[in-house]
């Protein structure tokens, strides 16, 4: 039961996490605590990254760091919705007779990893929909249950674009966050390279289970939000809307639409989470601050004006949080 | 997790939380009215500040009723100070948001005074912890550090310099505007002098030794000028004027009484030459005409005493001519109850010359006492000239003034050029009067050169510029009165313009000469003369006590100081002229004792 979990456990367990994944995963410290704060809140993300950058060995650790059932899809054009979610195939019993029998795709998993998931047409994206949603998979007819914890990590290269199929909003908006991935420092680079051109090869061990990691996530989500907290929150979402009062110049200028509800849940999920992991029993505009890049970014649609000038939705979201930032509390 | 330990037991943790930031709140509060106590003075104080300039240059408003509302201004800045910090009452909650916001709580409080209130929920187990960190952390907080008492060091420096500035301004020396304590003093001064016609008037009635004539005439200028006393808006310069007219008939009756009482005693000197002894023996031995001795030509020498009596006492000499008739007709008898009646009638003429020479003392007593009260009047409104000055500043075009302020020396206001130029004719009037009294031995020359020769240079060009130029005959006719040593300056510097000196180097040019008007009204009035010396009146300033040795009562060296100050601070003033203030530092530093 989630609240046998203690608060102190959830600290131990938090970073034990981090420490286990560090030992395999150099830098990207923010990236894991995003990813960890979705995996935490249950709910995907997308991460973005250009290849090479650790991506896929980012979440192949934390399954192992979790001990969660961990399957890979690398996407490609060619890649049917079957091949995800699974398909009926007869068989023949030892009696003769003949049967279909649902062969389970690599969705059934606690932890998917969709590997450029932009490679694959909408329709087998669309695969993942149901799935990553409502947690069912629906072959001929008959729907199958994923088993808890599950957790769609996708990942997009952001540069190769010829023969790619963004993401309709749609199922963008079904990841919790859009975590960057950005290219190591000098430092880490070097670190890198320390570690993965010798002989040995470390691999992280396992600090917990999926039954614990659902724990944690309960516990966090009780983490108590200010009412004013939650103004403010939707207060960040409307003022990425072009048409609302709060709506700044940039955002009348360059946005065509902004963030969903589904944002804002994203945000005071995130927020909660990121409070415990910060060892705070409640949450705080920091809190919000900190998540609120990577739950909205991908949420934010620009116009043709802002997509020509190559707006970064990073610095609409700034602008916005300075703007509420301002309000009297 | 050590800081999320629980605080004590059966504490309240809604009630530790709203008392603690009741405290923040407090100390804030006194934070900022510290930080805010001299910002708030200094608008009062600066709005005090330009209101004490401005009322006591402009109007010589006292210090004592000015402070007051500086300090009712200072003190409404303060209390809307107060009234801001203190009065407004915050809800809890928002006091929570505001502090955890300055001290970097992360928003603790407001989360667990909501949690307390049942706003928001949470997990049983993190709110339990939670509510506890906050109450912690709260009490963690160093509320001295957090909110120091700070000093806004500028805003302080400000106050001390206006609170300077404040007390330099009281130290200014006010204009020369009447207080009330100076119109109360100059109405008491009217009425002192009022007082004095009538005691002179009184005199007057009881002396049998004048003439009717003249008596009535003296009454007539007595009650004139008793009348013009006893209105009710009198000006100082009003009533000086009319004091200073009366002086002057009083003086000329004088004058015209001891000639008369001259001519007489010369005439009995004559007659006393002519008889070789008394005339009173002569008429003796007449009055025993039957012993006069062989010889004796008695008869001679009274018939030339009779034609030297002939024009100052007729009668007596027609009875010493009829005493000698009957002695040449051989008529002793008659000739001794002639003489007999001639030397009664010489006696009679010696008591009324004797009389005569009271009353002409007294018609002098009563014009020094008459010129006296005119002087106490003068001086108790030195502070007129100025504003008389405003005012004729502010009615440009009034060109009457200077005539009348001419005429007022004369004590003729009302037959100036209208009601109005007799009122500024005799706020003209009065700064004469000042040079005469109250400002000493500057003032009297300033008479002397700045009005009369001011006058000269006029004279030539009389008839015209006075129609021409009616505004510079206001300054003309102002100066001579300006407060004495201005006077004497502005004759001083009126004297170059005349001379056609050429100030820009431009060759030589005409100057219209500086209008001082001489006549009444028009060219065609009484041609006026300015006085030198009012009269043989002693110079008085301040309140003297009589003196009938004439001995000076303060030796020179005690009060040249007060003197001194009194020069300083009129050479701080803008009412001396700035070329001239060395002239009058040099004048009193050439009066310093033991120079």
């Amino acid at each position: 039961m989630a609240d046998e979990l203690k608060l102190e456990e959830f600290g131990a367990l938090a970073r034990a996490i981090e420490a286990e994944v560090g030992r395999v995963i150099v830098g990207q410290r923010e990236v894991l605590r995003s990813v960890l704060i979705c995996i935490l809140s249950g709910r995907h993300a997308l991460l973005e990254g250009v290849p090479g950058l650790g991506k896929t060995m980012l979440i192949r650790s934390l399954g192992a760091a979790l001990d969660l059932k961990f399957t890979r899809i690398q996407f490609t054009p060619d890649l049917m919705p079957a091949d995800i979610t699974g398909t009926d195939i007869m068989e023949e019993g030892e009696d003769g007779s003949r049967l279909f029998r649902f062969h389970e795709g690599p969705v059934f998993a606690n932890l998917v990893l969709a590997d450029e998931i932009n490679r694959a047409t909408p329709k087998t994206q669309s695969a993942l929909l149901e799935a990553m949603q409502e947690k069912t998979v629906t072959v001929a007819g008959r729907s199958y249950p994923l088993q808890d914890p599950f957790f769609v990590l996708a990942t997009q290269n952001p540069l190769e674009m010829e023969g790619t199929y963004p993401l309709p909003e749609a199922q963008l908006d079904r990841f919790m966050f859009k975590v960057r991935v950005d290219f190591p420092r000098p430092q880490e680079l070097i670190d890198i390279l320390e570690r993965t051109t010798g002989a040995d090869e470390t691999w992280p061990g396992r600090v917990a289970d999926g039954a614990q990691v659902m724990q944690m996530g309960h516990l966090a989500l009780t983490t108590p939000v200010a009412t004013h907290l939650m103004e403010r929150a939707a207060n960040l979402i409307l003022a990425t809307h072009p048409r609302e009062a709060q709506a700044s110049d940039l955002v009348r200028q360059y946005v065509r639409y902004g963030s969903s509800p589904r944002g804002a849940q994203a945000l005071v999920i995130g927020a909660r989470v990121n409070a415990l992991l910060e060892g705070r029993l409640n949450v705080a505009w920091e809190d919000i601050e900190s998540v609120a890049p990577a739950a909205l970014r991908h949420r934010l649609l620009l116009n043709f004006e802002g997509l020509a000038e190559g707006i970064d939705p990073d610095d609409i979201i700034r602008e916005a949080l300075h703007a509420v930032s301002r309000q009297p509390a | 997790m050590a800081s999320l330990a629980a605080g004590p037991a059966g504490d309240d943790p809604r009630a530790t939380l709203t008392t603690l930031l009741r405290r923040w709140e407090r100390r804030q509060r006194w934070q900022r009215t510290w930080l805010g106590l001299p910002r708030s003075l200094l608008p009062g104080l600066a709005l005090g500040l330009a209101l004490l300039l401005w009322s006591r240059l402009r109007f010589g408003t006292p210090v004592e009723s000015l402070l007051p509302a500086m300090a009712v201004l200072a003190g409404a800045g303060l209390l809307l100070l107060l009234a801001r910090v203190w009065l407004p009452a915050r809800p809890t909650l928002k006091l929570a948001r505001k502090f955890e916001q300055e001290f970097g709580l992360s928003e603790r409080l407001s989360t667990a005074l909501e949690l307390l209130e049942g706003r928001i929920h949470g997990g049983a187990q993190l709110t339990a912890l939670q509510i506890a960190d906050a109450r912690s952390r709260a009490g963690g907080v160093d509320v001295a550090s957090q909110l120091p008492l700070r000093s806004d060091r500028r805003a302080w420096a400000l106050l001390a310099l206006s609170l300077l500035a404040v007390g330099l301004t009281t130290r200014l020396p006010a204009p020369a505007v009447l207080t009330d304590a100076q119109e109360q003093a100059q109405e008491a001064a009217i009425d002192e002098a009022a007082a004095a016609v009538e005691r002179i008037s009184e005199d007057l009635e009881s002396d049998s030794a004048l003439p009717e004539a003249l008596r009535q005439q003296l009454q007539r200028e007595l009650e004139r000028s008793g009348a013009l006393l006893d209105q009710q808006a009198l000006s100082p310069e009003e009533a000086f004027a009319a004091l200073s007219e009366s002086a002057e008939q009083f003086e000329q009756q004088a004058l015209s009484l001891e000639e008369s009482i001259q001519q007489q005693m010369q005439a009995l000197a004559n007659a006393q030459q002519a008889t070789g002894e008394q005339l009173d023996a002569a008429l003796q031995q007449l009055e025993n005409a039957s012993s006069l001795p062989p010889g004796d030509d008695v008869a001679g020498r009274l018939e030339q005493a009779a034609a030297a009596l002939e024009e100052s006492n007729p009668e007596l000499a027609a009875a010493i001519r009829e005493a000698l008739q009957a002695l040449r007709d051989s008529q002793l008898q008659n000739a001794a109850s002639g003489a007999g009646l001639a030397r009664q009638m010489l006696a009679q003429q010696r008591q009324q010359l004797a009389r005569a020479q009271d009353s002409q003392q007294r018609l002098r007593a009563a014009s020094d006492q008459l010129r006296d009260s005119a002087s106490q009047i003068a001086q108790r409104s030195q502070a007129r000239p100025l504003v008389s000055q405003e005012r004729m500043q502010q009615q440009p075009g009034t060109g009457a003034p200077p005539q009348a302020g001419d005429l007022s020396m004369q004590g003729q206001p009302q037959e100036g050029s209208g009601d109005q130029s007799g009122e500024n004719a005799e706020a003209g009037n009065l700064p004469g009067g000042n040079a005469q009294a109250g400002q000493g031995e500057e003032a009297q020359s300033g008479s002397q050169q700045g009005g009369q020769p001011g006058g000269e240079q006029t004279g030539q060009g009389q008839n015209t510029s006075e129609q021409e130029r009616p505004g510079l005959g206001g300054q003309a006719g102002d100066a001579p009165g300006g407060a004495g040593m201005e006077e004497s300056f502005a004759g001083v510097e009126s004297a170059p313009p005349a001379q056609g000196n050429d100030p820009d180097g431009l060759g030589q040019r005409e100057f219209a000469p500086v209008y001082a008007p001489r006549r009444i009204g028009s060219s065609q009035g009484p041609e006026l003369f300015l006085e030198n010396d009012p009269g043989d009146s002693p110079l008085l300033e301040g309140d003297f006590a009589p003196n009938p040795s004439g001995e000076a009562l303060v030796p020179w060296n005690e009060i040249y100081g007060d003197y001194l100050d009194a020069a300083s601070r009129a050479l701080e003033s803008d009412y001396i002229p700035l070329g001239l203030r060395d002239v009058v530092h040099d004048y009193f530093s050439a009066l310093e004792p033991g120079r």
